[in-house]
């Protein structure tokens, strides 16, 4: 435990807890503080002489105690892997989302998100590139994040921001610092947006060059990258879209590198009151080919019986073109998929899913080896909806080729016994083996979970599962077990100036209709 | 009495009835045009809802119900709005929603605040469950191999995957003849096939440097690849194996 990291946690949540409102025409303001329990287990490297291993009756190589080695010629030990220590995690963290508009100039408008964590316990090793205990837990490092914090003005047919700040698109979730300016015909139905900055790292709340990133000291450009883009919407009655540019690059040693480049768009087609075409693609510059496309017609059955999809999508890997990944051609993977979720009777809901994918031709397959380059997912659901207060859901999934095997079953049971709290009981079985290992995993989990409206606007809420995991190889006695107890507690508080804030948290809002999991 | 109890059970009929919906509001895509709607009818929405019926979706700009007259003014029943999914949230919506929010976000925008999409696409290390299933730590090999979810949407793969791994002792650490594919007899002789299919996965263990080992002298290059396209923007990275002078062989598509 890092008493540097627990006492500003604490001076944080003393002070949003006695802080009184703003004064501003208008804002909002959630917080959110929770700490979760689990453990992991990995594997140990290591080595023994030449001169100690066995051989089998299957004619391999192992140690005494039966674990698989591999030798190499020439060398003077084997190594294998052993079950590694179990690694205790307990991360927490403390967010504050805000938003503050109309303070003295009417389309004046602050917003904010940031995160402060710790994980009470560290890692076994450290980061190379920092040289850094790492937690024990990925992404709690930072332990300061800022997601965003910008001011921004709406001036009618133009918008303009300033500060920290995401673009959000096909490219993905882009987080830089800088300036976006927004200008758009008198209606908004059609908009121009271009923005410049220093980026944040993809996926990540901090530049490349934090050493965070770094854990294994890679290649890595010296200064922080720059990103500009621009966008051109549109939103007119049965057709709304969006054509973007964004680049990224950066400089070394006064050398100057793009990252990315690309151009896409993304379209999305009412054909119908209930039939929806939606789709995009993007277009990699420096790979002088197509990206990432996806494709889906989605139909509304009458009288609510349900919708059908069918769908398409290619996915290409992107790595940073510093990096040296892209040279070794990633290919596409290709899926199609269909769907499908009605109410056969009242309170019902059944839900099936069927995909097929498989990878382009790689170019590189050889008979040395065999390796799967499509297969099959698929899967069945059903929820019962008794009424708004208890339901109870059941799903199986299970996937066929490429990476191997996978089974899972899932289910549970919510009930809200008072208006003010609700209970989930929930249980899962998971099989899956690999292509490239042994290492079988067979998970069984039960678990219970409780959320309770505490005050207006404040949340409690927390759960606790028994876990139990066999790694399993058949070929020696390397397997172990993941068993253990995972716990997670926590409390929102949400307040505002407004009546904007609905009786339930937004992630128990999103959850569909019908029950989806 | 007969009479008093007929004529509660026609008003609480009446009351019932009142309280229905208009078919209107039925329709697959009311939830799509009310906002045209209420911008230009404001008045016929205000017979039953008020402001407060707004805010209990649109949390995030109440300026769109600016319209509308408040619950306090008195005009208004403000009729409780039961906040309901589009018909496009369907059960697998969030592995999908990708080209409808980056086609409008502001359509999401309408229901949503910016921390509903960060709860999924900045995760918090403390959240337990939530976008993937249970036992999904224990599946989630398989599933990252075979792109059934985009792991770098939301997780950077350099301080998650490879933070986690080598935590897990899942780094290869300079050297890939150690077996750990034990699966897959000769497995370094014949890897480029799942190098390619997967490479995301490769690089959540190995560095750059296990691979250059070899591939400084064997050329990694494959389908797709764009010499002149990827000089022209990286020259650094060509010369991270070729050195300062890159042939002129390596700038012809193989």
């Amino acid at each position: 435990m890092r008493v540097s990291s627990v006492l500003p946690l604490a001076a944080l949540g003393m002070l949003a807890s006695f802080a009184g409102p703003l004064r501003a025409q208008g804002y909002r303001v959630d917080l959110d503080a929770r700490v979760q329990g689990l453990s992991y287990r990995g594997w140990q490297l290591d080595s023994i002489p030449i001169s100690s291993v066995v051989t089998g009756s299957d004619g391999r190589l192992y140690t005494p105690d039966g674990i698989g080695v591999t030798c190499r010629a020439g060398d003077s030990v084997c190594t294998y892997y052993a079950a590694g220590a179990k690694i205790n995690a307990l991360p927490a963290v403390l967010t504050a989302d805000f938003a503050v508009w109309d303070f003295g100039v009417r389309g004046l408008r602050l917003e904010g998100n940031g995160r402060l964590l710790t994980d009470f316990k560290d890692g076994p090793v450290l980061n190379k590139a920092s040289q850094d205990a790492q937690p024990a837990w990925p992404g709690a490092q930072p332990e300061l994040q800022l997601i965003e914090a910008y001011l921004a003005y709406n001036g009618g047919w133009f918008a303009g921001r300033g500060g920290r700040m995401t673009s959000i698109s096909r490219f993905g979730y882009t987080g830089f610092d800088g300036a976006q300016l927004r200008v758009a015909e008198p209606k908004g139905r059609v908009g121009l947006t271009g923005r410049f900055g220093w980026a944040l790292a993809r996926g990540a709340l901090v530049p490349w060059t934090d050493a965070s990133l770094n854990p294994l000291a890679e290649y890595r450009l010296g200064e922080r990258e720059k990103v500009w883009g621009m966008d051109l919407d549109w939103n007119l009655p049965f057709v709304r879209g969006r054509v973007l540019y964004e680049r990224q690059w950066g400089s070394d040693s006064g050398v100057t590198t793009t990252s990315s480049e690309l151009i896409g768009g993304d379209l999305t087609l009412r054909l119908h009151p209930s039939v929806t075409l939606s789709g995009g693609l993007d277009y990699d510059m420096a790979w002088g080919s197509v990206g990432n496309v996806e494709g889906a017609l989605t139909a509304v059955l009458p009288k609510r019986y349900g919708n059908v999809t069918l769908g398409g999508r290619r996915y290409r890997p992107r790595f940073p073109l510093w990096s040296i990944w892209s040279a070794f051609s990633p290919v596409p993977y290709n899926a199609w998929f269909g769907q499908v979720g009605i109410y056969p009777i009242p309170r019902v809901q059944v839900r099936g899913r069927l995909e097929s994918y498989s990878y382009d031709e790689t170019g590189a397959s050889t008979a040395l080896v065999r390796v799967e380059s499509d297969g099959w997912r698929y899967g069945l659901g059903a929820t019962y909806r008794h009424s708004a207060n208890l339901h109870a859901t059941l799903d199986y999934q299970a996937g066929l080729g490429a990476g191997a095997q996978a089974l899972t079953i899932d289910g549970g049971v919510f009930w809200r016994p008072l208006p003010r709290l609700g209970l989930r009981a929930s249980g899962a079985y998971v099989e899956r083996s690999l292509e490239l290992r042994y290492a079988d995993a067979t998970l069984w989990q039960l678990g219970l979970d409780a959320d309770a409206s505490v005050y207006q606007g404040l949340r409690a809420f927390g759960g606790a599962w028994y876990v139990n995991e066999e790694r399993e190889r058949d070929v020696d006695t390397a397997g172990f077990d993941w068993n253990q107890f995972r716990f997670h507690v926590g409390l929102r508080y949400g307040f505002g100036s407004t009546v904007d804030r609905p009786s339930l948290p937004p992630a128990i809002l999103r959850i569909p209709e019908g029950g989806a999991r | 009495m007969k009479r008093l109890l007929a004529i509660g059970l026609l008003v609480a009929a009446a009351g019932t009835l009142s309280a229905q919906a208009p078919t209107t509001h039925r329709a697959a895509d009311f939830l799509a045009k009310h906002g045209g709607q209420v911008a230009t009818q404001a008045a016929t929405c205000a017979m039953c809802h008020a402001r407060e019926s707004c805010y209990q979706c649109h949390r995030g700009n109440p300026e769109v119900a600016a319209a509308m007259p408040t619950a306090a003014s008195g005009t208004a029943m403000n009729v409780t709005v039961r906040r309901r999914a589009p018909a496009s949230h369907t059960p697998e919506w969030p592995n999908g929603h990708g080209p409808t929010a980056s086609s409008r976000p502001e359509s999401c925008a309408g229901c949503h605040i910016r921390q509903d999409c960060l709860e999924c696409h900045r995760p918090s290390p403390a959240a337990a469950g939530g976008y993937h299933e249970p036992g999904f730590l224990s599946s989630h090999p398989q599933q990252a191999y075979t792109r059934e979810v985009s792991c770098a949407n939301c997780h950077n793969t350099a301080g998650f995957c490879q933070a986690c791994h080598q935590q897990a002792g899942l780094t290869a650490d300079g050297a890939v003849t150690r077996g750990y594919h034990d699966k897959v007899a000769r497995f370094l002789g014949g890897h480029g096939q799942a190098a390619r299919q997967s490479l995301e996965s490769c690089v959540s263990c190995h560095v750059e440097n296990d691979c250059l080992a070899c591939h400084r002298q064997f050329r990694p290059h494959g389908p797709g690849f764009n010499p002149e396209s990827m000089q022209k923007r990286a020259e650094e990275m060509c010369r991270a194996c070729h050195g300062s002078s890159i042939p002129e062989t390596s700038r012809r598509r193989p």
